[in-house]
């Protein structure tokens, strides 16, 4: 289910990073939104539509508006710089329904937020409903240098003092073996930053014996641009090129084809396809898949994995 | 090696062993399994050991043999439940938490830990000493505890319950209803089947 | 043209009854002669007019009665709606899911004004108008969850959606075939159906979480499930099981047509959108055997769906000591010709 809406409204936030409003083409109502949802923008990119999800940062219970952030990513397939470059306010886009895959934990006691960069966004949402119910939390909040610590004044009003503000131009850095010691049974971590910062989070917080369960981070992967090939949808026989900076799933979605699909960074499992046949190589680069199938060979998530040329043919 | 259940909410339990992913360890002890124990207690995580020991045997056996584990001991299951909620107030993430004995004690000492935010990854869980079961009413909600028997007059309103293999990890019990319900004195013979 | 809403009793005198165009909106469940346990899901969208599809929540003839026996049924068990303290998001997710649908689809029965946070609902059937604040349990006499399910037919559960699974921790049951809210309240979705024979070994519940796991807000789910029940009572809950137990004794080749009732439960699956939980509510329908079977396709396939139910899922449904009566009454109507697949009544 997809939704018309309108950019309505554009605010430079920081060099590289602005915040985008989005209302409904109709000036409907919006649906509210639990901490921690994202939506997927279709982007009119000349080479046609890109999809790529974001956080939404906004309160939940404000149904005339909802806001995202994005940072400029030169080295990406170019959703962001047309975002930056090219989206005006009053821009027409088509955007999915809410959906959740870095949920709060309601049973915890105590929750830690950490925001590295612009991954402050669901943070905001995460520290909103905390706020709104009364729970125990606090934020931890690392960028480049002060003029990027973009937010940070609306996380303090919701924090107050428990919001900390790490800079990393004055050498400010979060000590994860500090930040994650002697914590009360119960509590529950969240993190939504770089690759780097989410992997040393784990890292350091399972040498500390904290459970998968307490240990919660959101990242999502871009598609990696790769060699062009050929899929084939077996019911159907269609043959769609893939070209260089799309994804096997959006090439799907030119043709007419409407697979199901969540998250669109590798996370959640809904558009996982079965692999009929392939006369290269797979290049897996999402997070779902288990090592066995990825050894299998038999199955592959479109949304940012592809295959190193050649033609491959699913079951679809 | 036990059969699956037929019913799957029923627990199947694993020879227990301690998770080395774990920094601190907790062990609460309401029936005494010398082999169990001794094996455990052979081969030691790293990391702090406390034990909550509720069962009077394995007390005496452990202080006799010498473990240097910090061990609180406690006269009957209520105390020791006491002891395990203190400790786990204390308590800072990391904490692995053994819970050894008959399903009734272990179960709600799950549930404290429960209370205090800590999942199933947390928790692991080995039935050893009697096999008698709790047993919700599911007419008037009273727990009867110590049921050996298919059938079990419940401790509440009376009634002649049968019970289910349906288990409640919530409750820490598994259902009774009427065994006669539909035809009032057709009951089966009643038989010790959790000894 | 509103509904004409009967006046019936679904316990002592049992004065419920289908009206002809109850009968042939009835959700018959069997579309081929044999029944098996699948993952039969459908998105829950607009079903044809006059079907019990056409809404998100089918309200019909007998919608007073059910509330009045729901209300019946709390007042001597208060425990049949539980909410566990971390519930409250998804209780007003569906106090607004169901305010909105019912005052969308069934406008001259249902109001809902809104002003911010200031709301006025209006129930005519039940001479209900309520006025409230949205998020302020005060404001309501009953909690949001209750408040709101005592004024709808069928049962509901919500489940909460943690680790990879998703937890019964709240429900309004009091229409059920034999399973309690009281011991299953907290449990996942595994522990919860874990009496049901058959389906976990071919894997049912593990895709059905898979899939339930990945529901999208604003596409809900559908399925079917069924039993039977002897005389038309909701409230065949294992906690008054002493109570309901004896009827099964009472069935006989001459009141079978009447006492037997195939029930149906119309189950749909909602996204909280607050919550992040799925609301799961399951619309019971019944029919007695010889109303059904006063369509030929229905009363051939339900003869020969009985006949060949596995004896194990005639125990978990109950059925064992009436079933030989409803299978010789309906062998008479049942002359072995094929009957076409599909559930419609001709």
């Amino acid at each position: 289910m997809q939704l018309d809406m309108r950019l309505s409204r554009i605010i430079e936030l920081a060099p590289g990073i602005r915040e985008f409003w989005l209302c409904r083409e109709d000036g409907g109502e919006l649906p509210t939104y639990s901490g921690g949802s994202h939506v997927v923008l279709s982007l009119p990119l000349p080479g046609g539509i890109q999809r790529n999800p974001y956080s939404l940062l906004g309160d939940p219970a404000d149904c005339n508006k909802w806001r995202i952030a994005v940072r400029r990513q030169e080295q990406s397939r170019g959703g962001s710089v047309w975002l930056h470059d090219s989206a005006q306010e009053g821009q027409a886009l088509k955007v999915s329904m809410p959906a959740n895959l870095f949920p709060m934990a309601r049973l915890g006691r105590h929750h830690v937020l950490i925001a590295g960069g612009i991954g402050v966004t669901p943070m905001l949402s995460h520290a909103r409903e905390l706020a709104r119910l009364g729970e125990s939390f606090e934020v931890h909040y690392a960028h480049r240098a002060p003029e990027f610590g973009v937010l940070a004044d609306e996380l303090r009003t919701l924090a107050g003092p428990d919001l900390h503000c790490y800079v990393e131009s004055r050498g400010e850095t979060i000590d994860f073996s500090k930040l994650l010691a002697r914590r009360p049974l119960g509590t529950h971590a969240y993190l939504c930053g770089p690759q780097g910062m989410v992997e040393a989070y784990h890292r350091i917080a399972s040498e500390m014996g904290w459970p998968d369960t307490h240990v919660h981070s959101e990242r999502f992967l871009a598609p990696p641009p790769g060699a062009p090939f050929t899929v084939r949808l077996a019911k159907t026989g269609k043959a769609i090129e893939v070209r260089r900076e799309q994804s096997m799933l959006e090439a799907i979605e030119s043709s007419g084809v409407q697979p199901p699909f969540l998250c669109r960074g590798g996370a959640c499992g809904q558009c996982e396809m079965e692999v009929l046949d392939c006369d290269s190589s797979l290049l897996h680069n999402d997070l779902f898949l288990s090592q066995a199938d990825r050894d299998s060979g038999r199955k592959i998530m479109p949304c940012v994995s592809r295959v190193t040329g050649g033609c491959i043919t699913v079951n679809l | 090696m036990t059969a699956a259940p037929s019913i799957k909410s029923q627990p199947v339990y694993h020879a227990i062993d301690w998770d080395q992913t774990g920094v601190e360890h907790l062990l609460f002890i309401a029936a005494d399994d010398p082999a169990t124990l001794d094996r455990l207690l052979a081969n030691r995580p790293p990391g702090g050991l406390t034990l909550v020991v509720a069962a009077a045997e394995a007390a005496e056996r452990l202080g006799v043999a010498g473990v240097t584990a910090r061990m609180v001991i406690e006269q009957n299951a209520t105390s020791a439940l006491h002891a395990l909620e203190s400790l786990l107030q204390q308590a800072t993430m990391g904490l692995r938490l053994y819970l050894v004995g008959p399903e009734d004690a272990i179960w709600q000492a799950a549930a404290v830990a429960t209370r205090y935010g800590m999942s199933s990854a947390e928790i692991r869980l080995y039935q050893t000493g009697t096999k008698a079961r709790p047993v919700f009413c599911v007419h008037c909600r009273a727990m009867t505890r110590g049921v050996r028997t298919n059938l079990a007059d419940c401790s509440g309103c009376g009634r002649t319950l049968f019970v289910r293999d349906h288990f409640s990890r919530r409750l820490g019990a598994y259902m009774g209803f009427q065994i006669d319900a539909e035809i009032p004195g057709e009951k089966p013979p009643v038989e010790t089947v959790y000894p | 043209m509103g509904i004409a809403f009967r006046d019936e009793t679904f316990r002592d005198t049992f004065t419920y009854r289908n009206s002809d165009e109850g009968i042939r909106r009835f959700p018959f469940p069997f579309g081929l002669d044999q029944y098996m346990y699948s993952v039969n899901i459908e998105p829950h969208t607009a079903g044809k007019p006059d079907s019990v599809y056409q809404y998100a929540f089918d309200i019909d003839e007998h919608y007073i009665a059910e509330c009045r026996d729901r209300a019946i049924t709390l007042e001597k068990d208060p425990g049949r709606c539980i909410s566990l303290p971390h519930m409250m998001d998804s209780e007003w997710d569906v106090l607004e899911l169901i305010m909105t649908s019912l005052s969308r689809d069934y406008p001259e029965h249902f109001a809902l004004h809104r002003d911010g946070e200031q709301w006025t609902w209006t129930n005519r059937p039940l001479g209900i108008e309520q006025a409230f604040v949205f998020g302020n349990a005060q404001t309501l006499p009953y909690p949001p969850f209750e408040y709101i399910t005592r004024q709808t037919q069928g049962d509901f559960v919500i489940m909460d959606h943690r680790d990879g699974d998703l937890w019964a921790d709240a429900g309004m049951i009091t229409s059920q075939a034999d399973w309690s809210l009281a011991f299953d309240v907290g449990m996942s979705f595994k522990e919860w159906h874990g009496p049901v024979p058959r389906a976990h070994e071919i894997g049912v519940f593990d895709r059905a979480l898979k899939y339930l796991l990945m529901l999208q807000l604003g596409n809900p789910v559908r399925r079917l499930n069924w039993t039977m029940t002897v005389n038309p009572r909701l409230d065949t809950a294992p906690e008054t099981y002493p109570d309901w137990g004896p009827d099964r004794t009472s069935v006989t080749l001459d009141n079978v047509a009447e006492k037997v009732h195939l029930r149906v439960e119309l189950q749909a699956l909602f996204r909280l959108p607050r919550s992040n939980g799925i609301l799961f509510s399951i619309r019971c329908y019944m029919a007695s055997v010889g109303d059904l079977a006063r369509y030929p396709k229905w009363a051939r396939r339900l003869h020969r769906v009985l006949r060949d139910l596995p004896q194990d899922l005639a125990e978990y449904k109950g059925l064992v000591r009436y079933k030989p009566a409803v299978v010789e009454w309906l062998s008479r109507l049942d002359d072995g010709v094929p009957v076409p697949p599909g559930t419609d009544p001709e």
